[in-house]
């Protein structure tokens, strides 16, 4: 099967000014990202902050441009201005359920006014449309006559991913979509995506930092650090055979319930994500690789393995 | 264990909105901690944690009251434990640190008289808190500590902030540290060290501590014991391990099951079903019981009060020892 | 598997209502109560007073305050009470076009500034920063001299015009700058950035989701603008400038007072009293306002 989606070596840049007498400094939010979706696929993207896994998730969705790459979508390219009709195609899910909701609308206003917008029902039909929405979301109907303020968190994440439902599209970009809810409430909205696709066979594109869910959810994994993939494959792949001295930090710093007990004498790793300066031609996890040498400073590293699963790194084994 | 006394022992707390018709968020919590011992602290959010936890140095928002409960505090390992009001501890034995690292500290300090105002504040002299601000910057692990000392905490990383917070937690010498979701704003590696950070310090500190986590997995690679709060009550205590390997309230259960697991194949999360209720609006009996999977009528005539069922364990629950009665209740 | 209860319903909201709403809840019902009695005592003045504010009684002047002039008369023997009230309708409705007519076209510059071009953002900034800097009053007395009294305008009486043209040539600043740090604020919430990616039309997304989400603090500076502007008036035609004096209307009626203090000290007390408590009423509206905005 072709990839629904693909990015094709996406660049952002930004040029961002500094103090007087020096010259701008450009930062790589994407740096030569490729990654490829079949349809009715879940990729999960997993990275810590600033590794460029929110401007990913703005790129698809067409919130921004890229500086360069290309984007296809069902085997036809995508350009900077896209239609109505590939606008409802993608739909994102946000981080904030506070912040992704208009505060001074009523549920049914808004997804009243993206249905209407779109033609996708008869008028006649907008009731039981905005029923059968709640209903595929798990909310009771009357969450319609609702404003954000009075709903939950589980609640309004339910509701923000109503609205990417309402347009009937084929692909849910969510955004640390679970992020900021509680335990319980995150449970239920993990389901409800895992039914989702099962159900309508959406695509799923879910960027997170918690590997845990990542795992639970997704098919296919992509880690991302400094703007770049640097490693990507099945999640059995990447979760049981990680190849990426980052992605097997990674895992080892995530706290496990049912692994603790051993204190450990060091981290995983030392230091923090940071922007990779312009000068490093090599790696971007040079500075704070522990398994770094020489080689690793004179250029990227190329990707070494296969389509199900690759690293870019020089001592991975393919 | 001799029968020393706890560090902190906090009972029957209550607190509640001001006012008349105040509404109870923290509903007769009482807790201990050993010295030398780790308490953490999990619920979900309106669950009364971090009140709780605010409450023992008195930093409850204006809009709320401790409406009952005291507290014993013992300052050294010689000392009898004796009634305090939380306003004294303040830098006097007690320290907190707090989630979010960028508005918890002074914009405008730099980061060496961040950490040298405690012990200043207690009349120790300039020189001697510079000296000891750098001695602890290198002792949270910051590197290059004497450049630091002149840095602004906008020039540093969340990290970075979240450790010179340590090292100002630290400058007063504490026998009790309070931390307040001290990982949650940071990134998975960052959150590793900080957590590798706060284990060494302790031990070498000997410092009892509690922890306050929204998430079980942090809490338990730190904590020795673990209480379990739900709607303003702890529903679950316990050894951190018996807890989590043999839960014995049905809220702890559901937690433990509705998180993902990194390790082994992955399998669809197990939900609690409904949300917690809001504060005011409880139901009547058990707070989980509408919630609860193996309710019985019992469960809705009296809210359950925590009971003895092992060594330095409690439950609110009826039907404890159903919870792990083969996965079917 | 699903929640299945609101967690509040509207019930709640009476008992959970943050302290802040409701202290500001109480600021505005005061607000508007004085505000209200002025608009009241505006509306009924031919049935409260004496019904006609440039009667003149030569024989009776400078009288003390009586049954039949409750404030007393002024030097023309004008019943002061009915000076007073029918000065409502000139402050109150010079205050109202001096404040909204900048709040739109102000709102409107800032939405432009905060969304469009950059470089029309820095024209209008520019622009801003030059009327920031002129010395208000000054300029307040050049230009309303220059444009003279005039005969009036429509429904508006003698000197009120060049007042609105003036201010609004001032405070549509405030207005702009303020709109356009909401709409920028506003423009980069997930909600606007979810409306976008969900294909809808700029200006849907502009007027249904931006605008509303950011004319609040501007709605609030509008109540307080009106008070400011009552004082402004009054203190201009205190000075001379703006409403010609003999007008009904509280500065240039403590101006023609001001050398009778010493006897007939109400003929000050009470327009300035009216001026306070004017624009006390409004600002306590926008601060009510402001409380429920932020809670």
């Amino acid at each position: 099967m072709s990839a629904l989606i693909e990015l094709d070596d996406i660049r952002v840049h930004y040029t961002v000014p500094t103090r007087r007498h020096s010259p701008p400094v450009t930062l790589r939010a994407l740096d030569g990202v490729s990654l490829a979706v079949e349809r009715s696929r879940c990729l999960g993207v997993v990275g810590e902050s600033g590794c460029g896994k929110s401007t990913l998730a703005n790129v698809l969705v067409g919130l921004r441009t890229p500086t360069a790459g290309r984007v296809r979508y069902d085997g036809r390219e995508v350009g900077a201005r896209r239609s109505k009709d590939l606008c409802r195609r993608i739909q994102m899910v946000f981080q904030d359920p506070v912040g992704s909701l208009n505060p001074r609308r009523r549920v049914r206003s808004v997804l009243a006014e993206l249905i209407d917008h779109h033609d996708l029902v008869p008028d006649t039909g907008m009731n039981s449309a905005l029923d059968s929405l709640m209903e595929m979301v798990d909310l009771p109907p009357r969450v319609l006559e609702a404003r954000p303020h009075e709903l939950s968190g589980g609640q309004r994440q339910r509701v923000a991913i109503a609205r990417a439902l309402a347009v009937q599209p084929e692909v849910l970009v969510a955004d640390e979509a679970v992020a900021a809810l509680d335990v319980s409430a995150q449970a239920t909205v993990i389901n409800l995506l895992a039914d989702l696709r099962a159900e309508l066979g959406l695509t799923i594109v879910f960027i997170s930092h918690d590997l845990g869910i990542v795992r639970t959810l997704c098919d296919s994994v992509a880690v991302m650090y400094a703007g770049r993939v640097v490693e990507e494959g099945t999640a059995e792949a990447v979760f049981t055979a990680a190849q990426h001295p980052y992605t097997r930090a990674l895992l080892r710093a995530a706290p496990d319930l049912h692994r603790p007990g051993t204190v450990r004498r060091s981290p995983a790793l030392e230091g923090e994500p940071a922007g990779t300066p312009e000068t490093n031609t090599g790696c971007v996890f040079l500075p704070r690789c522990p398994e770094a040498e020489a080689a690793c400073a004179s250029a990227p590293p190329p990707y070494i393995g296969n389509e199900s699963h690759r690293t870019a790194c020089i001592h991975a084994v393919p | 264990m001799t029968a020393i006394e706890p560090v902190i022992e906090i009972a029957n707390l209550t607190i509640a909105t001001a006012g008349p018709g105040g509404v109870t968020l923290v509903d007769d919590v009482s807790l201990h901690v050993d010295a030398g011992e780790c308490l953490g602290i999990v619920g979900e959010s309106g669950s009364g944690k971090s009140l709780t936890l605010r409450s023992v140095l008195d930093l409850l928002p204006s809009s709320l009251v401790r409406t009952r409960g005291t507290m014993r505090f013992r300052g050294r390992r010689d000392e009898e434990s004796r009634a305090v009001d939380p306003r004294e501890l303040r830098g006097h034995g007690v320290s907190m640190i707090f989630q979010e690292p960028m508005s918890s500290l002074n914009p405008t300090m730099r980061i060496g008289d961040l950490i040298a105002a405690g012990p200043r504040a207690r009349g120790v002299s300039r020189r001697d808190a510079a000296d000891r601000a750098l001695r602890l910057l290198g002792e949270v692990g910051v590197p290059r500590p004497e450049q630091r000392l002149r840095a602004w905490p906008h020039q540093l990383s969340g990290g970075l902030r979240q450790r010179v917070m340590i090292a100002m937690a630290l400058s007063v010498e504490p026998v009790l540290l309070l931390c307040d979701e001290p990982t949650t704003a940071l990134d998975a590696t960052v959150q590793d060290q900080i957590l590798t950070l706060v284990e060494h310090l302790r031990a070498e500190r000997d410092m009892a501590m509690i922890l306050v986590s929204h998430d079980l997995s942090v809490v338990s690679r730190i904590a020795d014991r673990t209480a379990v709060m739900y709607a303003g009550r702890i529903v679950e205590q316990g050894p951190t391990r018996a807890l989590i390997d043999d839960p014995r309230h049905p809220y702890t259960r559901g937690l433990i099951d509705s998180m993902p697991q990194l390790h082994g194949p992955p399998v669809r999360l197990k939900t609690i079903e409904g949300s917690p209720p809001t504060a005011g609006r409880l139901p009547r009996g058990c707070r989980f019981s509408p919630r609860c999977p193996l309710v019985v009528d019992a469960c809705r005539e009296a809210d359950p009060p925590l009971m003895a069922i092992g060594p330095y364990r409690t439950t609110a629950c009826l039907r404890h020892s159903a919870v792990n009665a083969g996965d079917q209740p | 598997m699903s929640d299945l209860s609101l967690v509040k319903d509207h019930k709640d909201d009476k008992e959970h209502t943050p302290r802040s709403r409701r202290r500001g809840n109480g600021k505005m019902a005061a607000g508007a109560v004085v505000f209200g009695l002025f608009v009241l005592a505006a509306v009924l003045a031919p049935l409260i007073t004496k019904g006609d504010p440039a009667e003149q009684d030569l024989l009776n002047r400078l009288a003390d305050p009586s049954p039949a002039h409750p404030l007393g008369t002024d030097q023309l023997g004008r019943d002061e009470w009915t000076r007073l009230v029918y000065a409502i309708r000139v402050d109150l409705r010079v205050a109202l076009l001096a404040s909204l007519v900048p709040a739109i076209l102000g709102s409107l510059i800032g939405i432009v500034a905060g969304l469009g071009a950059k470089w029309l953002d820095t024209a209008i900034m520019r622009v801003s920063d030059v009327v920031v800097s002129l010395p208000l009053f000054i300029f307040f007395i050049a230009l309303v001299g220059l444009l003279g009294p005039g005969d009036g305008f429509l429904f508006l009486g003698p000197g009120e015009l060049p007042l609105i043209i003036g201010f609004t040539l001032v405070s549509w600043v405030v207005y702009a700058r303020l709109m356009r740090a909401e709409v920028r604020r506003v423009r980069s919430m997930d909600y606007v950035r979810a409306a976008r990616s969900g294909g809808l039309p700029r200006w849907r997304v502009i007027t249904g989701h931006i605008v509303p989400n950011a004319i609040g603090q501007s709605i609030v500076y509008f109540f307080v603008d009106i008070g400011l502007a009552v004082v402004a008036i009054s203190t201009l035609s205190f000075l001379g400038v703006g409403i010609p004096v003999g007008t009904p209307e509280w500065g240039a009626m403590i101006q023609s007072a001001r050398t009778v203090i010493q006897t007939n000290w109400w003929l000050i007390a009470a327009p300035g009293a009216a001026i306070a408590l004017a624009g006390m009423g409004l600002a306590l509206i926008g601060d009510g306002l402001d409380d429920r905005i932020k809670s």
